[in-house]
């Protein structure tokens, strides 16, 4: 009488999501966070793309999701329904580049910069390379909030990276807040510049990483992945077009890493951008 | 000039939406700034320097919502922080809408999933029947969640789909749970072998909670609407749903849910049992059950023993387990009662049940009458007098805000709570009542968030009824699952922690609320 429904085609399974048992923490119309102690992670749609602890799913998506997740090898329980986990379709975020990728660092500074005041939403973190965006930022408390949050940067590009990590961390309204994304951006361009530009940034990385551990589960998770050299999709498809690689070119994939979430990309790229610049030595301390 | 502000737990927005909020309350006459924000340390530091740190931020975590305004007056405080959730919620609902593709039509629906074969039909009732009627003609069945359709649209529905291997299930089907999908008013459960027909919301989910928390399974769950078991329908998809259930293999014991059946249905039904191989468990709230376990079926009181009984079938146990493990908790709720009757003052006589659920209403009214006697309703059982007026309680009294008289304008009672937050502060106001029963039912299209709204006023109503000197018990159970979108297990932690004593299931509850009051021997 009555057949059994469509259910969720999983197309690529993060490296970083693990085996266990989750709690939903919560959902959105195209993507759900699961967690499970310090672990996480996400189900989201096509159109967000791989990450490290993401499940990328194909079909339709529930308004309300199953309180409760379950990942076993090879399966994902969601609620009462089982999705199968397809095998060899581990994504891998890790980038590898070498002293060779300087110059092409170096030259892209310019278009990206470029590229994110074309695109940026008004009420990014853009407003730190361009000072004229002030101007989203009116009311008292907005104003309040651009200056803490450009102190902070300051901070952080200059001689005080940790604090300058405290000063940002959880900074911003939304749900994974714009400090936290600049971070994100931070951490992913002083791994790059360790390894493109040579310089000893091991444990300013370790110790912003550290400071900008809040209470937010998937900040917490972006920002470790971020320390390791794991980056989602779309984050990794830029900084490989900040390397000249061959691939999608630089001005698409901001348009692309634009469209994680509200502003999360747009302050996922300032932060990347902000941190390329000072460590290629393009910039001097603060923004 | 002053400042308000409120904390939502557990409600998450992107950063636009909420500095449109933010910038949507700027403009709102009288405020001079507002902020909306998650409440992490650094966004507090930033609400401090600009004058909207509130005292009621200081215990907000990095995942809570901080809504904070600044106004001249008081009633430009209200009006934004009320608009502020209104903005809110209306962000939700465009932003689910372009959370995937949606059809607009009976046709783009079908054109989207092209294997579809169930509708659910949730319109004004005056077009129900008609959009029903053009789902069951493409080959749909149908659960009809309106309410408000005539009978004879009804019936004729019911015929027309019986006749082609389909089921209409309503109209005014709020629950159903179709190979393991919760459809509207539902639970997430446990798949499993237990297979349940109800003529009665509630109730199905009641029941389909209980044996799903006792550790064994769902296989369906199969509504037809309350009407379906009058002689005028003549139990069409009652009977259809029997029928399934006993040609399902994943079924194994069957429990049948319902106000009592007119006579004649209850004769089909029973007839119709006679062939079914399987062992049957009934609950027809209201009704005799000697009366009516005729046959093959056994016949139970209330929902917790009918689930109860399901359950150790399932297990394959005989259904006196059932009665003696039932027995156990009795004796438990009994010492409970015992601490909290001798903390009573002589003025506190009474119990106030303020219902979300009809059934449970009902299932209060057949577990209280033995225990307390007559009970008050607006919504009475045979046997118990009608409560002249729904607003104001007289003696013990349940009360279904379900019912027409309080949903007219307003959303149903389990998803808005604010009706029944004010009649609990009113109820614990009144230096006669003893004991506030309240269900709590959670799942999908329930109050997505029932502790926030309800664990202050809990506590609120025992502080009120503790500056007068008294004791107040307020007693309730959460129908849910711990794979809920709430998580029963949560919001029953935080009713403790409020000052409420959770039980397992209403009958419980009510039972509980029984004995507080009863003041005399021990009866199991």
């Amino acid at each position: 009488m009555i057949a059994s429904p469509p259910s969720l085609e999983v197309r690529s399974v993060g490296e970083r999501v693990l085996p266990g048992r989750y709690s939903l923490h919560s959902g959105f119309a195209a993507a759900a966070n699961y967690v499970s102690g310090d672990g996480l992670f996400c189900i989201v749609s096509l159109a967000a793309g791989p990450g490290p602890f993401s499940l990328v799913a194909d079909g339709p998506f529930p308004e309300l999701w199953p309180g409760t997740a379950v990942v076993e090898p090879g399966l994902l329980r969601l609620g009462t329904a089982g999705v199968p986990l397809p095998p060899g379709r581990r994504y891998d975020g890790r980038i590898s580049c070498d002293p060779a990728d300087a110059p092409a660092l170096r030259k892209c500074l310019i278009p990206l910069r470029e590229a994110l005041l074309r695109s940026a939403p008004e009420r990014s973190a853009a407003f730190l390379i361009e000072p004229s965006r002030d101007a989203a930022f009116a009311s008292p408390s907005g104003r309040e909030y651009a200056a803490a949050l450009r102190e902070g940067v300051v901070k952080l590009l200059g001689p005080d990276p940790a604090s300058g990590a405290r000063r940002i961390r959880g900074l911003g309204p939304g749900f994974t807040p714009a400090g936290d994304d600049l971070l994100c951006g931070y951490l992913g361009a002083g791994l790059i510049a360790e390894k493109v530009l040579g310089l000893d940034l091991r444990e300013t990385r370790e110790a912003v990483g550290r400071e900008a551990q809040g209470g937010n589960p998937l900040s917490n998770s972006s920002l470790r992945c971020a320390v390791d050299g794991c980056f989602a999709d779309k984050f990794r498809d830029l900084i490989l077009a900040c390397l000249g690689r061959p691939g999608r070119p630089l001005e698409s994939c901001v348009e692309a890493i634009l469209e994680l979430g509200a502003t999360s990309g747009a302050d996922l790229a300032v932060g990347f951008f902000l941190a390329a610049r000072r460590f290629s030595g393009e910039a001097a301390h603060g923004c | 000039m002053g400042a308000k502000g409120v904390i939502k737990k557990g409600e998450y927005f992107d950063s636009v939406t909420l500095m449109n909020v933010a910038r949507r309350l700027g403009a709102v006459a009288g405020v001079t700034d507002s902020a909306v924000v998650m409440g992490t340390a650094a966004n507090k530091s930033i609400l401090k320097n600009s004058g909207l740190l509130l005292p009621e931020f200081a215990g907000a975590g990095d995942t809570d919502l901080l809504i904070a305004v600044q106004a001249g007056t008081e009633t430009a405080l209200a009006d934004a922080l009320r608009k502020a959730d209104a903005y809110l919620k209306e962000s939700r609902r465009g932003s689910s809408a372009k959370g995937g593709l949606r059809a607009s039509s009976l046709d783009g629906a079908l054109a989207l999933l092209p294997g579809a074969n169930l509708a659910v039909v949730s319109v004004a009732g005056r077009y129900a029947g008609g959009l029903a009627m053009d789902c069951l003609q493409k080959g749909l069945s149908v659960m009809l969640f309106s309410d408000n359709v005539p009978l004879e649209t009804e019936v004729e529905l019911k015929r027309f789909a019986r006749d082609r291997g389909l089921i209409v299930m309503g109209p005014d089907c709020g629950t159903a749970i179709i190979h393991g999908v919760p459809l509207a008013f539902a639970n997430a459960v446990r798949r499993g072998s237990v297979g349940v027909v109800a003529a009665a919301g509630t109730g199905l989910q009641e029941v389909t909670t209980l044996v799903s928390n006792e550790g064994v399974g769902i296989s369906q769950g199969i509504g037809t609407g309350g009407r379906d078991v009058k002689t005028a329908v003549g139990g069409i998809a009652f009977l259809q749903g029997l029928d399934f259930l006993a040609a399902d293999p994943q079924t194994k014991v069957i429990v049948l849910v319902s106000k009592p059946p007119d006579p004649d249905v209850l004769e089909k039904i029973t007839a119709r049992a006679a062939g079914i191989g399987k062992p049957m468990v009934a609950v027809f709230l209201g009704g005799d059950p000697a009366a009516l376990g005729q046959g093959r079926i056994s016949a139970f009181a209330t929902l917790e023993a009918a689930a109860t009984a399901a359950v150790f079938l399932a297990k394959g146990q005989g259904i006196e387990k059932s009665s003696e493990y039932l027995a156990r908790r009795h004796e438990r709720i009994w010492e409970l009662a015992k601490l909290d009757r001798s903390r009573k003052k002589a003025s506190q006589k009474y119990i106030r049940g303020l219902f979300s659920g009809g059934t449970f209403c009902a299932e209060a009214q057949v577990v209280l009458g033995p225990i307390v006697g007559a009970v008050h309703s607006n919504a009475p059982l045979q046997g118990h007098p009608k409560l002249e007026d729904p607003l104001r309680s007289v003696g013990h009294t349940v009360v279904d805000l379900g019912e027409d008289e309080f949903t007219v304008g307003r959303p149903h009672p389990m998803i808005d709570y604010s009706l029944r937050d004010k009649r609990i502060l009113a109820e614990a106001r009144d230096p006669e009542t003893s004991v506030i029963l309240l269900d709590v039912v959670i799942g999908y299209g329930s109050h997505p968030a029932p502790l926030d709204e309800l664990g202050p006023v809990v506590r609120e109503a025992i502080a009120v009824a503790d500056g007068a000197g008294r004791h107040l018990s307020v007693v309730c159970s959460v129908t849910g699952t711990d794979a809920d979108p709430q998580n029963r297990s949560l919001v029953a932690k935080g009713l403790e922690a409020a000052g409420a004593a959770v039980l397992p299931s209403n009958a419980a509850a009510c039972r509980l609320a029984g004995e507080i009051v009863r003041g005399g021997e021990h009866h199991v």
